[in-house]
């Protein structure tokens, strides 16, 4: 019995101190960077990437030298989020994070930034709040890093702009519209994607600019349809439409069509339906195929998801032609250089269309890189300082802030206006012929900028 | 009934081994109080979330290894703690801790009604009927946005208030309740009211017909573990400050299904073990992307096939003589056999 | 009433699609006895296998690779069952309800995570078995859907004719009924648990295969079916084939009835899952044979 118990006690022990390393402190450094370079591995396998890159990812491990906390740093470290994984919209976050590491690679390649090495450990945050908060206090605390770029969800943007705030780490968010992540005024947080008010004012005044008057919305019943639909709700009242109707859709809804039917039975002008991902493919056929829109009585406004022209038209079929829809990045007839070069190589290296999300992360790691630069150091209040001024030309054009420290959001101006690039660019385009690709479908509205007539009718 | 009217905890086998198990139970303690001594901010908030899946499966084994009852709405009464707290904090301004109680108390309520709707479901009935059930009260959840916030997420204040950012009080909390929680199931299962489950667990019929009130113990175990898996989740709310309906999606009670099972589904400590150590492991393996939870998903398959058990069983079993199996030779020792 | 009657109509082909999945479904449950937790999942894969077959081999019609799709749904049902579900005929496996319920739910689990890593996020379809619209006179159906509810139709007679005329089916219905007095007459009921698995998780796959075209695949394609199909069988009692085939075109009814009449349009969508849902706590509280149940054993 005495040598069972203290064999058991060994045993204890040893299950013990397994359990506590585990829960341990921080891996080393190099642990974290070997796993972030299996990452890429993966990746490569995954997209059948050149032989080049293979090569490249193996030269960065090499390459890095990492000693203990806290670095005399011979490498930077920026930190990326956004959901890779459910539920979060794991598509958009995904090519974010693609579009970010295409953007250090580059950067890299051009001799790094104040001579150093960029790394960019990303988190997934998959679409919760609670993960948000997670992983930014991992990648601040554990990783160490000295700015943060991307995130997609606006609920999850909220939550990680709050340890941001706590550690005074500047961030550049790509994608989040909530206006609370800028309204909220703290001076680390910088946007580039537009604030939902001014996103749904583009559809609106289109909306008012065409002349429908009677409006049926199918909107998707999360944080990003509510305040959407709300938005257009207020503002289209605003400018005099009042029959206007919003019906709320479980985004994993597969049959919409008897809820179609019932809005067949009195067919608006303009049948909205935005829904993200699956969904929005599901309606758009689906209303085609009863005959309630696109047609000549009832127009369709599908949710940004028809940027994605492939998998649009493979999954709508014809039923896509005349669906209009807002676009948020620059369409290609506004393209600049930088703009061409980035949809070139993003195609070449990941085989899909890159969408808006990864145009706003492609700029906001750029930026956040650029800012870095620019302060010669990453000293955080140097870099929010050099954000705060910064000018360049980004995919999505001329990149500024215009309420900073120095210039306050005066008292007519909406509080989002803090730290947020005030002319993000937001278009609708419009496809007219079946299956045109993105590129070709015309540019519709603001009248400024259109290439197309404003709106074809079936 | 053996007639041996002295304390025992059947869950961690005969009492000739009983001070060795204390033993090492108080050393771990020592080690989860030290734990914050030597983890920094992100792995300290990994352990607290750790703890809380250990609340939710050593209270789902209760309820299902314990008392034979498979339910698949344990998170949603998880959830409708947090939400109850939430809910009365922002829309009527209570303080954390009564909403906590009040969410611990409506979760028990709910836990009661559901426990007597299905008492009399077969296995697969009540699994079918509990997950109707999570998924109305999800969808309600996330349907009723004036109330709730649907998916934008709904706010809780943080149980310390607002000055207090360290995360250490928070683990100590957790920690307390997690003991608390075990402390309690343990005196549960090892007094009358656990033999009278495990006895309708083997064979309800003839349990009633001895005279154990089926009924009463069955609802009984429905409330206790609704009310626990409800204080779990408000006082995880509170923490985390930041809900959604999320938290009860069914692949979340798949999760806090695989911890119990992986751990060991007829035994508390074990499925507590499992909920830390698979969390840990998850966030571990976060590299991996969806491959982990791919790895998950096939070992649950293999352990329930192989290691009815769960994988911490038979290190239980050679370390203190505990188990199933076990218990039936104290049984049978103690009868004099 | 065209409104009633086109939403009938709707209503009328998905019913029958739900019916023939359903149908998988209760006659597992009817001969092996226990509740398959993974049956969306095999929705999915049948969705998932009709898409990647003919991405490669795109000479192929759309409508072969439906009963391609199904034998490959089948098949891996037949070895899952072999693995996993055969102890618990053997008397392997203590407490063998709460297992089955537990190992296909990790099933689940386990293919919508493998489908994720495999293949990916994006939402994929598969090419139109025929393009276009019919006109129905009232409305306008896809003839995709079409196509899709005929097939089902076609499928559940054949079925049905299967299961009332000939050898197998009389012995699938011996089992069902007692599985001793089956042995007794020689029937060998663990292979019989294994046709009826496999058979079952193959009509899934079909049923998915035959709507990818219409409603896309993603990985957690097969949620919503799965739910859909517990209800079905509850409704129309667990292990009853006519019970199936009613309910099957009653939720598809319903479905459709109450999202086109439910006052508020927003709620109606919203919960057009728990009405089915609420529908189905109702009957498992107060009738729970369904409507074409036997009583329980």
């Amino acid at each position: 019995m005495n040598r069972r118990s203290t064999l058991s006690l060994c045993l204890v022990a040893l299950v013990l101190g397994a359990l506590v390393a585990s829960c341990g402190p921080a891996p080393t450094p190099e642990v974290i960077r070997e796993t972030v370079v299996v990452e890429k591995e993966v990746e490569v396998t995954k997209e059948v990437e050149v032989q080049v890159e293979v090569e490249k990812t193996v030269e960065v491990e090499k390459e890095v030298v990492v000693t203990a906390t806290p670095p005399p740093m011979e490498t930077i470290l920026i930190g990326g989020f956004g959901p890779l994984s459910a539920p979060g919209s794991y598509q958009s976050g995904t090519q974010m994070r693609q579009a970010s590491e295409m953007a250090v690679d580059e950067i890299n390649e051009a001799g790094g930034i104040l001579g150093m090495e960029v790394e960019l450990v990303f988190g997934d945050t998959e679409g919760l709040p609670e993960r948000g908060t997670a992983v930014t206090e991992r990648l601040i605390t554990q990783n160490k890093v000295v700015g943060l770029t991307g995130e997609f969800h606006s609920a999850v943007a909220l939550t990680e702009m709050e340890v941001a705030h706590k550690y005074g780490i500047p961030t550049v968010f790509a994608e989040p519209w909530a206006d609370g992540v800028t309204a909220s005024g703290y001076p680390e947080i910088f946007r580039l994607a537009p604030s939902i008010e001014y996103y749904s004012s583009i559809a609106t005044n289109y909306m008012v600019a065409v002349g429908w008057e009677t409006i049926v919305f199918v909107v998707e019943d999360t944080d990003y349809g509510h305040l959407q639909a709300e938005g257009w709700v207020t503002q289209l009242e605003a400018a005099g439409i009042t029959d206007v109707e919003v019906i709320y859709a479980d985004p994993a809804t597969e049959d919409f069509t008897p809820i179609l039917q019932r809005i067949q039975q009195a067919p608006p002008d303009l049948l909205a339906g935005v829904i993200t991902g699956i969904g929005n493919s599901r309606m758009v056929r689906q209303a085609c195929e009863i005959g309630l829109a696109p047609t000549a009585e009832t127009a369709y406004y599908a949710s940004s998801d028809a940027q994605y022209d492939e998998d649009f038209w493979e999954n709508v079929g014809d039923c896509g032609q005349y669906v209009f829809f807002t676009f948020v990045g620059l369409p290609e007839t506004v393209w600049n250089e930088k703009t061409a070069a980035f949809v070139a190589a993003f195609e070449e290296r990941y085989d899909h269309t890159p969408g808006a999300p990864s145009m706003e992360a492609y700029d906001a790691t750029y930026m956040l890189l650029n800012a870095i630069e620019d302060a010669g150091t990453t000293e955080p209040a140097a870099v929010i300082e050099a954000l705060e001024n910064i000018e360049m030309t980004g995919v999505l054009g001329d990149l500024w802030f215009e309420y900073t420290s120095a210039n306050p959001v005066p008292e007519g101006e909406p509080d989002w206006m803090w730290h947020q690039w005030p002319t993000p660019s937001v278009y609708i385009i419009q496809y007219t012929e079946a299956g045109q690709m993105l590129g070709d479908a015309p540019v519709v509205f603001p009248e400024e900028v259109a290439t197309g007539p404003l709106y074809t009718s079936p | 009934m053996t007639g041996d009217r002295r304390l025992r905890f059947p869950v961690l086998g005969g009492s000739s081994t009983s001070r060795l198990q204390w033993l090492v139970a108080l050393v771990v303690l020592v080690v989860a109080l030290l734990v914050p001594t030597f983890l920094q901010t992100y792995w300290l908030h990994v352990v607290i979330i750790a703890y809380f899946y250990a609340i939710l499966s050593s209270s789902w084994s209760l309820l299902a290894g314990y008392g034979g009852q498979f339910s698949f709405g344990h998170v949603a009464f998880s959830a409708i703690g947090a939400y109850t707290a939430g809910m009365l904090g922002k829309h009527l301004g209570w303080p954390p801790l009564v909403g906590i109680l009040l969410g611990v108390l409506v979760a028990g309520l709910i836990g009661v009604g559901i426990g007597a709707l299905v008492l009399r479901f077969k296995p697969a009935y009540l699994a079918l009927f509990t997950i109707a059930f999570s998924e109305i009260m999800r969808l309600l959840i996330r349907g009723e946005t004036q109330l709730t916030r649907g998916d934008q997420g709904l706010h809780l204040e943080p149980l310390l208030g607002t000055d207090i950012i360290s995360r250490v009080p928070y683990y100590y909390i957790m920690l307390g309740i997690l003991v608390a929680c075990l402390l309690f199931m343990y005196w549960l299962v090892s007094s009358r009211i656990g033999m009278f489950l495990r006895a309708i667990r083997e064979d309800e019929q003839a349990a009633a017909a001895r005279g154990v009130d089926v009924v009463r113990y069955k609802v009984l175990a429905f409330a206790i573990t609704s009310m626990i898996a409800g204080l779990a989740g408000a006082f995880y709310g509170h923490y985390v400050t930041i809900i959604s309906p999320n938290m009860m999606v069914l692949s979340q009670m798949g999760l806090v299904m695989a911890m119990a099972i992986i751990g060991g589904v007829e035994n508390l400590i074990a499925a507590a073990i499992g909920g830390i150590l698979i969390q840990v492991s998850l966030e571990l393996l976060r590299e991996f992307g969806s491959w982990r939870l791919v790895i998950f998903g096939a070992l649950l398959m293999i352990i329930l096939r192989f290691a009815r058990n769960g994988l911490l069983a038979p290190v239980f079993r050679s370390l203190f003589g505990m188990g199933p199996r076990a218990e039936l030779r104290e049984e049978a020792t103690a009868d004099g056999a | 009433m065209d409104f009633f009657l086109s939403l009938s109509t709707t209503g009328l082909i998905m019913g029958v699609i739900y019916a023939l999945m359903a149908l998988g479904l209760t006659l597992i449950y009817s001969i092996l006895g226990i509740v398959n937790f993974a049956h969306g999942e095999f929705y999915m894969m049948g969705g998932y296998t009709a898409y990647l077959i003919l991405s490669s081999l795109t000479g192929l019609h759309p409508l072969l690779v439906v009963p391609l799709a199904g034998l490959v749904g089948a098949l891996f049902g037949w070895v899952f069952e072999l693995l996993f579900l055969r102890p618990i005929h053997q008397d392997r496996i203590e407490r063998p309800d709460e297992y089955a319920i537990l190992v296909t739910f990790g099933l689940s689990f386990f293919l919508i995570n493998l489908t994720l890593a495999v293949v990916g996020p994006y939402p994929h379809r598969p090419p139109s078995f025929f393009e276009g619209t019919v006109n129905l006179g009232l409305m306008n159906v896809s003839a995709d859907r079409l196509t899709a509810g005929a097939l089902s139709l076609v499928l559940l007679g054949a079925l049905l004719l299967i299961i009332n005329k000939t050898w197998i089916g009389k012995a699938l219905r011996a089992v069902s009924q007692d599985k001793h007095a089956a042995a007794v007459v020689g029937i060998d009921s663990l292979r019989m648990n294994s046709i009826t698995f496999a058979a079952g998780a193959g009509l899934a796959a079909v049923a998915g295969a035959l709507l990818a075209p219409s409603f896309s695949v993603t990985p957690d394609v097969g949620a919503q079916p799965s739910i859909r199909s517990y209800v079905i069988i509850v409704l129309g009692g667990m292990g009853s084939i006519k019970g199936s085939i009613f309910g099957g075109i009653i939720i598809g009814l319903v479905e459709s009835l109450a999202a086109g009449y439910f006052p508020d349009p927003s709620r109606g969508l919203r919960y057009k899952t728990a009405f089915g849902l609420v529908i189905f706590m109702l009957v498992l509280l107060f009738r729970p044979t369904g409507l074409f149940g036997r009583e329980e054993q």
